[in-house]
């Protein structure tokens, strides 16, 4: 009743006064303050992100948050990204829609990361939310075909943002482009960049561009890019373009009849774009804010020569390609640069530019020459203590560090980083994510205590080869005190170890493990079972017992080493998981119930 | 091998309170008794008749070898302390029971190394587990899990090499994942390159 007061404020004030609250850890603080204040958020809470969607049932979520207009599920870990979860390993999104299709009736936008789901899920979804749905993206997902899109662009005609970046779709036919074609005029955001769909008609792209006047994000798969010249001309008000790809064989000249539209400040994509394709994008140069390069067969030098006319760039994204040099390009000219990515090459040298590699000479440089900087993850083939520590001088905006020193390289320059690490953390003080993956000697014990003593804001860590013995790994665990999200891969620690770790990180909500001192069974693993946490359990090749078998190649062993996930659950055991995942905890049976009987 | 020995299994574990306890007041030794033949009772009544036939066997099997003497007496609800009652007979009995805290859980099919495993782990770290998490060895998680052929122990290899060595070796193991979209585009490169540039030899 609006009447009833709560600490002086009438239900109405206090709903006013939430619904301005948008932070998720505001929402969280507010919502344990009292009985009355948890049921006012419960009504007014609008977003909920769940970073793990066995973490809760879709029905204690949809009991709860009744009036919710967003919701953004994530599912398989991941370490998925990387192929080595078993392509059934779950994250089915059935449970998800079949709820929030007819029992959340404000819901105007779902985003779905890493889940599987059927033609016939979506089309629930479209039957029960389509009339008002304004966003829908599927991420990294699979499962459904291009008839469950079919049903979305008809029934979902106030869509303003579709995506459906990286997700693996069975292609049946361009007909669902057509049909939003034709029943969509309110488009801002289209993306199926990285989706692999071939059967794309272009007049379609030109219709959407044409009949939705305020589309601002086109990201599309690999179209040729000499097709999508009207498309270009006619999206006058596109923003961001991704995808396309320079096709083989033609007159280079050809490009440079390509007018990218006025407001572009994002080009993705750009797949194959080679030195002689580059006058295409160099009119917009100056103007770019953000760059993906990862996809292109530029040299070194293009780079160079590229990102020497961006003054204004503040994203990029680049294979080790662009070298020392470019990184020193970098630092000269993109002064506004906030992040920065440097992913790794192919391995094989002769594919690869000579120069085609990055070391803590280019990192340092970028640090001292970029004090904006946000988010830095590299792929280096060389680094140093002296390095680190400049980062953590210069980097003070620093929120996302994420180094891997790659394996190509015998001799590292300077080796353990324990000092650099200790530098870094302690000058970036706003870090909340943090990976480090590196090699046996990269870090040592020692190293893996000034992390736990170091990261007092990190709420994710991924750590690679870090650490010797589990006295390393203890004296971690006494710190990181907002570490919720743990990763660990190829540390030489053993179970009980890892157990009594996961018990001493306080905040700690997820782990994922692969590559330890793996017992056969992972029973020493149960030493940190406790109420609401799940242990999952995949046993694997047993590394440490074909250690010495030389028949086990490195590729194929790599995603057979036994895992471990374990995390807080309200939903209890999962029951989809398939045979190579063994939940450990809660256990099936209790003592009081005999088997046999 | 001489005539059949006397074979006496004390169910209610009568025998030894009777020769233990002739000091203690008669009431309540009887009211002791009474109450303990009665939790036993509604735990023998549990049995089926085949477990019992097995372990009435079993231990016939042990009075028939050369080792035993004397009568041998089986405790089958031990009041003190917990322990396993592990099947010391190779096969055909591949079944583990476990007795405790006066319940009793049977384990079809247990090879000899798995069993070796639990004992292992309930002598060497039982401080670890915490008593109603160890129902965990389900027979589920057996019948899954395979054993790899020539387990020696459940203790890995580690012990016997440097830590460093094994660090070594295991990162040869388990190298660097890629990432998959960069996997497919450095793919497609390949072949382009190849379709382009015939002659080009590869790295292989």
């Amino acid at each position: 009743m609006a009447r009833v007061r709560s600490n002086g404020l009438s239900d109405e004030a206090l709903q006013c006064v939430m619904a301005h609250l948008d932070e998720p850890l505001d929402r969280r603080a507010v919502s344990l303050v009292c009985k009355k204040w948890y049921e006012v958020d419960a009504l007014t809470r609008k977003h909920v992100t769940v970073a793990f969607c066995y973490s809760i049932s879709a029905a204690d979520l949809t009991r709860r948050f009744k009036c919710l207009e967003s919701l953004t599920v994530k599912g398989k870990p991941r370490a998925a990204m990387y192929n080595l979860l078993p392509p059934d390993w779950g994250g089915y999104a059935k449970p998800w829609i079949e709820h929030i299709s007819f029992t959340c009736i404000c819901l105007k936008a779902l985003h779905l990361r890493r889940m599987i789901l059927t033609d016939h899920d979506l089309g629930t979804f479209v039957r029960g939310r389509g009339h008002m749905l304004q966003s829908l993206k599927l991420e990294k997902c699979s499962g459904f075909s291009t008839r469950g899109l079919q049903d979305v662009a008809r029934g979902c005609r106030s869509l303003k943002v579709f995506m459906l970046e990286e997700s693996t779709i069975e292609e049946e036919s361009g007909e669902w482009l057509h049909e939003l074609a034709l029943n969509n005029s309110s488009l801002e955001v289209l993306n199926f960049y990285m989706t692999g769909l071939e059967k794309i008609n272009i007049s379609d792209l030109e219709l959407i561009v044409t009949n939705c006047p305020s589309l601002n994000s086109l990201k599309v798969s690999e179209c040729d890019l000499l097709d999508l010249k009207n498309v270009l001309k006619k999206a006058t008000a596109l923003e961001e373009f991704g995808g396309g790809c320079f096709g083989n064989g033609q007159e280079h000249d050809v490009f440079q009849s390509i007018v990218f539209p006025p407001k572009l400040t994002s080009l993705l994509g750009l797949n194959f774009m080679a030195e002689a394709e580059l006058p295409a994008i160099l009119p917009r140069a100056s103007a770019l804010k953000k760059l993906d390069l990862q996809y292109t067969f530029l040299s070194t030098e293009n780079h160079c020569q590229l990102v020497g006319l961006c003054p204004n760039l503040e994203v990029l994204e680049a294979r080790n390609v662009i070298g020392d040099k470019g990184l020193e390009a970098v630092a000269n000219n993109c002064k506004k640069l906030k992040r920065l990515r440097v992913e790794r090459g192919a391995d094989e040298p002769t594919l690869e530019d000579e120069q085609g590699w990055i070391s803590h000479k280019g990192i340092s440089s970028v640090a001292q020459g970029c004090p904006l900087l946000e988010y830095i993850a590299v792929y280096v083939s060389d680094m140093c203590n002296s390095t680190l520590e400049t980062v953590g001088k210069c980097c003070k905006n620093l929120k996302d560090f994420r180094l891997v020193l790659l394996d190509k390289e015998e001799q590292i320059t300077d080796l353990p980083l324990d000092n650099g690490v200790k530098a870094l953390l302690q000058g970036c003080e706003k870090l909340n994510r943090f990976a480090f993956y590196v090699r046996p000697g990269g870090l040592t014990d020692v190293g893996l205590s000034y992390i736990g003593k170091y990261s007092t804001n990190i709420r994710w860590m991924l750590l690679g080869f870090a650490g010797e013995t589990d006295l390393g790994l203890h004296e971690f665990s006494r710190g990181c005190p907002k570490l919720e999200r743990l990763e660990i891969r190829g540390c030489f620690f053993s179970e009980a170890a890892l157990a009594s770790a996961v018990l001493s990180l306080k905040s700690l909500k997820y782990i994922w493990v692969q590559g330890y001192n793996a017992t056969v069974t992972g029973a020493n693993l149960l030493a940190m079972a406790r109420p609401y946490w799940n242990i999952e359990f995949s046993p694997g090749l047993q590394l440490s017992r074909d250690l010495f078998s030389e028949d086990m190649e490195g590729e194929e062993s790599q995603g057979q080493a036994a895992q471990i996930l374990a995390y807080y659950s309200l939903a209890g055991r999962r029951t989809d998981h398939p045979q190579s995942v063994i939940p450990l905890a809660p256990s099936v049976f209790n003592w009081h119930q005999v088997a046999v009987f | 091998m001489s005539q059949p020995r006397l074979l006496t299994i004390d169910f209610l574990g009568i025998g030894s309170q009777i020769d233990g306890a002739e000091n203690t007041s008669p009431a309540m030794d009887c009211q002791h008794q009474r109450m303990k033949r009665q939790s036993n009772q509604s735990c023998l009544g549990k049995i089926k008749p085949y477990i019992l036939q097995q372990v009435l066997c079993q231990s016939q099997m042990e009075v028939n070898s050369a080792v035993s003497e004397g009568i041998k007496t089986m405790e089958l609800f031990p009041r003190h302390g917990s322990g396993f009652q592990l099947e010391n007979s190779k096969p055909p009995f591949k079944e583990l029971m476990i007795f405790y805290n006066g319940e009793m859980k049977v384990f079809p099919d247990v090879s000899p190394e798995r069993a070796e495993a639990i004992m292992m782990l309930a002598a060497g770290n039982g401080n670890i587990l915490h008593s109603d998490e160890v129902s965990s060895f389900s027979t589920t998680a057996s019948n899954i899990l395979p054993l790899p052929t020539g387990l020696r122990k459940n203790v890995t290899i580690s012990e016997e090499f440097s830590a460093e060595a094994n660090q070594t070796l295991f990162h040869a193991k388990l190298p660097m994942a890629k990432k998959l979209s960069l996997q497919r585009f450095l793919e497609k490169r390949k072949d382009r390159l190849n379709r382009l540039l015939p002659y080009m030899t590869s790295s292989k």
